[in-house]
């Protein structure tokens, strides 16, 4: 070959090149996204979970239930959580997405929608709407008040102690904010911690410190407004919650940062660490022995005027819009929505999830007796800070807080720089 | 003949050089992953270069780079000299400094993490030796989190290393060493004027690949500490892969992968142009 | 005493002592070896021996001590909750039938381009050799969803084929560029002979060039495997139904979101980091001898 054909060759192939490329971009762009209409395609019914092993008992009965009712065959990926969690969009945007997916509820299912990737659930609710309270009825609404989503259940947070170790340090479990930190005073005098966290590999837990503080100073509806990008972090009423969050920093375990989630249970199961503000999910990591020692109470009051709003994290199901199953999907969907099914989800989460059909028959431990009325006499019920501004989100408010918690005098840069952060992750996705 | 050759490029062309090119027009445009994209030109690279955290990583990523390729190659090679030669032993040895790779990270960065912690080995053995003042909140301090995690990450670095020095040394000519021997030169003037000559070449193949692995390395910083306490262990791999799958912002996150394999072939490129030349002359 | 005769005397005393001081050297530099050799490798091993020991507590021992402390209680029923629940029988199998296929199929590609490029004059050699180099050097995360979406536009979407084809892909850059240093070392002389005796290209390549590369790529086999073996990434993006995910992915669904068993997922580990550990130690010797003709110019 000689060099001129060798370079018109070199210059053919870059063209080809360049309109690979070109072409390749197109498939950044969904395909059609309309549900279908007509019978259903043959075969089972992909659900996609997101449970691990050890809660998908509960999935698995409900799923064997169904399957033996006749009405069509169901099949269930169990998938690891933080894998489900990175691929959900790949698996909604796939060309054959699976039909049904675990979820949660909150601006995490409506970035779906928005996108007209989840299928219409209205008629589920339909039929079964007057089970559920009026609050998730419109927490699994879409922007255009469609329901998406079919809630299974819910769990609460609590600042957790032990009952013994309390009675040790002559505490009882405060009502208001001063009391708060005059517990913790007295706990600290003790040479006890009052508080701690799994900061290092866990940041997002400070997350529920920060929730919590706006809940009870500003209120819910602030709160979701801040989350959705409504109202800004450097605001007089945010400072109002770290100047709450600096006042409690000094009864924080100085190297929180530092410590791992596991560390930090094991410290609190140990009574070196008097109370951690976390989830019910935390309750099965306490020792066997220690589970019946176990207690919380709600997070205390600050402004007595404003609304007691509660963190409620909602899961439940939600559909691709591309199913092409869809009524299938509905009838299974039917069916999760109804007491019984309910009832085994919540069954096997060693009781630490409340059933959302109030129509399940429950048995209620003592500590979820207490979750469920906390719940329930709650004004209104948020999701928590990832599920409520979306999971991109979490990283700039982890970053935030963790730098408050170790130079709380940089608070202005850190608001500014929160704000900057928050607003290009919201344009850039 | 050119089957030979064709075959395994067309495969690689396939597989890897076409996702290639739409990761790397992915880098043109602002995607969620979920909606439509938007082209938006130049303007991904342009705020990368004013993002601070971004700057942050490239600072740390520098760091890794020359403390962990460095004494990754320096311990690599005193552990392979120590270990080359087939006596009595040694094959277990070679094992112990090999078996980190073998062994999935997720509990290995447990172990680690467990030994930094505040209560954790570390600590204790500093205080049980009266080094108190050097305790320290090892993955939460800002200014001691990066290097924690590199100690981590050579723990299993090194014993790659070694292998690959154990095969550069025994493939040199030992004449050449006892020649040196008789001649009255000692340990350390042997090694540096008979021994790392003759390794030049291994070396090179060790620096690239240390250079490699030094922007690949994500899984142990992030298994350890996702990039935390605020990006002070933040690298490039990491923070690509948290703007990808964290922020949902995958045009972002295709910049920064471009700016990682840019940097790579810089280096690797001026290494592989001279060992082909050399070559050409051979 | 004569000069010559003290002179003498001293030639005679020289061996004796100088072998006895020459043998307790060689006796302490073989203690210090040893001391030294121990030391590092009970440093390196460590936190492997936490992992073994942590699989054999249980859930509540670990909760409420912590991971690093000394273990209370002793247990087998983590491994038998891993095989069980992890589904750990399945998953090996899986990593298997990736890993197998991939290993011998990289390293006969990477064999045959670098043979090629070794042996022939192939215009644009060294272009050809970098691209296919810098085909390693791209960050995996990026080519992750335009992969996905190729397998998809293919319809081999989570087939465990689409994820060796895949592999194979990736490794061919690296391998091929070892290989090749290897080659360059092997004589022209032993391919003329081959010539002139009337083989076809592929005779040579079969009966001569490989036979002679066998070192190197056993240590390619051993390296490749331990690579595809561990590797998660690719795995979790083009599979999607759970009885096709191989042993990483396995182990990594034991972690719960916010409470995790570590000592199940422990013996998970130990067992899904014997497969690698026994391919090393199976290819260790030739591995070290291989690797070696292909670094040295």
């Amino acid at each position: 070959m000689t060099r001129k054909t060798t370079r018109w060759l070199t210059a053919l192939g870059s063209a080809i090149a360049a309109t690979a490329l070109l072409a390749g971009c197109v498939s950044t762009s969904g395909e059609a996204q309309q549900a279908k209409s007509g019978p259903d395609a043959s075969g089972p019914l992909i659900l996609q979970s997101r449970f691990t092993d050890a809660e998908k008992g509960g999935l698995d009965k409900l799923v064997k239930d169904f399957n033996a009712k006749g009405e069509g065959q169901v099949k269930v990926n169990t998938i690891p959580t933080t894998t489900f969690n990175q691929q959900l969009p790949s698996y909604l945007t796939a060309k054959n997405p699976p039909d049904v997916y675990t979820w949660y509820a909150g601006q995490a299912t409506r970035d779906f929608a928005d996108q007209n990737l989840l299928l219409d659930l209205s008629s589920v609710w339909k039929d079964h709407g007057s089970d559920f309270p009026s609050s998730l009825k419109s927490l699994s609404q879409d922007s255009s008040g469609k329901q998406v989503f079919v809630p299974t259940g819910y769990y609460w947070w609590g600042v957790y102690y032990f009952k013994s170790d309390f009675q040790k340090l002559g505490i009882t479990p405060p009502k208001t904010w001063d009391e708060f930190l005059a517990d913790a005073a007295k706990i600290k005098g003790q040479g006890v911690t009052p508080f701690t966290a799994g900061l290092s590999d866990n940041a997002w837990l400070a997350s529920a410190w920060f929730d919590y503080l706006d809940l009870r100073i500003n209120g819910a509806d602030f709160h979701l407004k801040l989350l959705s990008g409504k109202e800004k972090y450097d605001s007089p009423q945010v400072r109002k919650v770290m100047a709450a969050f600096k006042q409690v920093l000094p009864y924080f375990d100085p190297a929180v940062l530092g410590t791992t989630q596991n560390q930090a249970m094991s410290d609190f199961s140990q009574g070196k660490v008097a109370m951690y503000l976390l989830g019910a999910w935390a309750q099965p990591s306490v020792p066997a022995d220690k589970q019946s020692d176990l207690g919380f109470f709600q997070f205390p009051t600050i402004d007595p005027s404003v609304p007691v709003a509660e963190e409620g994290p909602t899961d439940g199901f939600i559909a691709s819009v591309k199913t092409d199953k869809p009524n299938l999907t509905k009838k299974f969907l039917d069916y999760v929505a109804s007491p019984q099914a309910q009832t085994d989800l919540a069954a096997s989460q060693q009781g630490t999830y409340l059933p959302a059909n109030s129509k399940a028959s429950l048995n209620l431990d003592a500590l979820s007796k207490q979750g469920k009325d906390m719940l329930q006499s709650a004004k209104q019920v948020t999701q928590f800070y990832n599920r409520d501004a979306g999971d991109a989100q979490q990283t700039p408010a982890d970053t935030a807080l963790t730098s408050f918690i170790a130079h709380p005098e940089n608070l202005d840069q850190i608001l500014k720089d929160w704000d900057a952060a928050s607003a290009k992750i919201r344009a850039t996705s | 003949m050119f089957a030979l050759v064709l075959v395994p490029f067309l495969v690689e062309a396939v597989g890897v050089f076409w996702p290639a090119f739409q990761g790397i027009s992915l880098s043109f445009l602002h995607w969620n992953g979920i909606g439509p994209a938007t082209p938006v030109g130049v303007k991904n690279y342009v705020d990368l270069f004013s993002d601070p955290i971004f700057l942050t990583a490239l600072k740390n990523t520098a760091i890794w780079i020359v403390l962990f390729g460095g004494i990754s190659f320096a311990a690599g090679l005193g552990v392979a000299l120590l270990f080359q030669s087939e006596r009595r032993g040694v094959g277990i040895y070679r094992t112990a400094l090999f078996l980190p790779i073998v062994f999935s990270l997720v509990v290995t960065a447990l172990i680690w993490g467990a030994f930094f912690q505040p209560n954790g080995v570390l600590n204790n053995v500093l205080d049980a030796v009266g080094l108190h003042s050097w305790t320290h909140v090892w993955l939460g301090d800002s200014s001691t989190a990066l290097y924690a995690v590199i100690v981590a990450a050579l723990w299993r670095e090194i014993g790659y290393v070694m292998v690959l020095f154990i095969a550069g040394l025994k493939a040199l000519d030992p004449a050449v060493q006892e020649a040196a021997r008789v001649d009255g030169a000692t340990a350390w003037q042997r090694f540096w004027h008979v021994t790392m000559p003759q390794l030049r070449s291994v070396n090179l193949v060790v620096l690239s690949v240390l250079i490699i692995d030094s922007l690949r390395s994500f899984d142990i910083v992030w298994a350890m500490t996702r990039g935390g306490p605020y990006h002070s262990t933040e690298l490039l791999s990491t923070y690509m892969f948290s703007t990808a799958f964290g922020s949902h912002a995958l045009g972002y996150a295709s910049a920064i992968a471009v700016v990682i394999f840019v940097l790579a072939i810089a280096v690797i490129v001026s290494y592989l142009v001279r060992a082909l030349s050399e070559e050409k002359e051979a | 005493m004569t000069a010559t005769a003290a002179q003498t005397r001293t030639a005679g005393a020289r061996p004796v002592t100088a072998v006895r001081r020459r043998s307790r050297r060689r006796t302490a530099a073989t203690v210090g070896f040893h001391t030294t050799g121990i030391l590092i490798s009970l440093a390196w091993f460590a936190p492997i021996l936490v992992v073994v020991v942590t699989s054999f507590r249980t859930f509540d021992d670990i909760s409420a001590n912590g991971i690093a402390s000394l273990p209370h209680t002793f247990t087998l029923g983590t491994y038998a909750q891993a095989w069980n629940q992890g589904g750990l029988f399945q998953a090996l199998v899986n990593s298997m039938i990736v890993t197998v296929p991939t290993v011998i199929l990289t390293l006969l590609f990477s064999a045959a381009a670098a043979f090629g490029l070794s042996r022939y004059k192939v215009p644009f050699r060294r272009t050809i050799l970098l691209m296919m180099l810098a085909g390693n050097l791209l960050p995996v995360q990026m080519l992750l969803i335009p992969v996905a979406r190729l397998t998809q536009q293919l319809n081999v979407y989570d087939t465990l084929g689409a994820l060796v084809a895949v592999q194979v892909a990736f490794g061919i850059g690296f391998y091929t560029f070892v290989l090749y240093g290897f080659m360059r070392t092997i004589p022209h002389e032993l391919q003329e002979a081959a010539t002139l005796d009337g083989a076809s290209t592929t005779r040579i390549f079969l009966q001569v060039i490989l036979p002679l590369t066998r070192p190197a790529l056993a240590a390619l086999g051993a390296l490749s495997f331990t690579w595809v073996f561990n590797d998660l990434l690719w795995s979790i993006t083009l599979l999607q139904t759970s009885e096709k995910l191989p042993i990483t992915a396995a182990v990594l669904s034991l972690q719960g979101e916010y409470v995790s068993s570590w000592s199940v997922i422990a013996a998970a580990t130990v067992v899904a980091a014997v497969p690698s550990t026994i391919v090393f130690l199976l290819f260790q010797r030739s591995f070290i001898g291989g690797l070696a003709l292909g670094s040295v110019k």
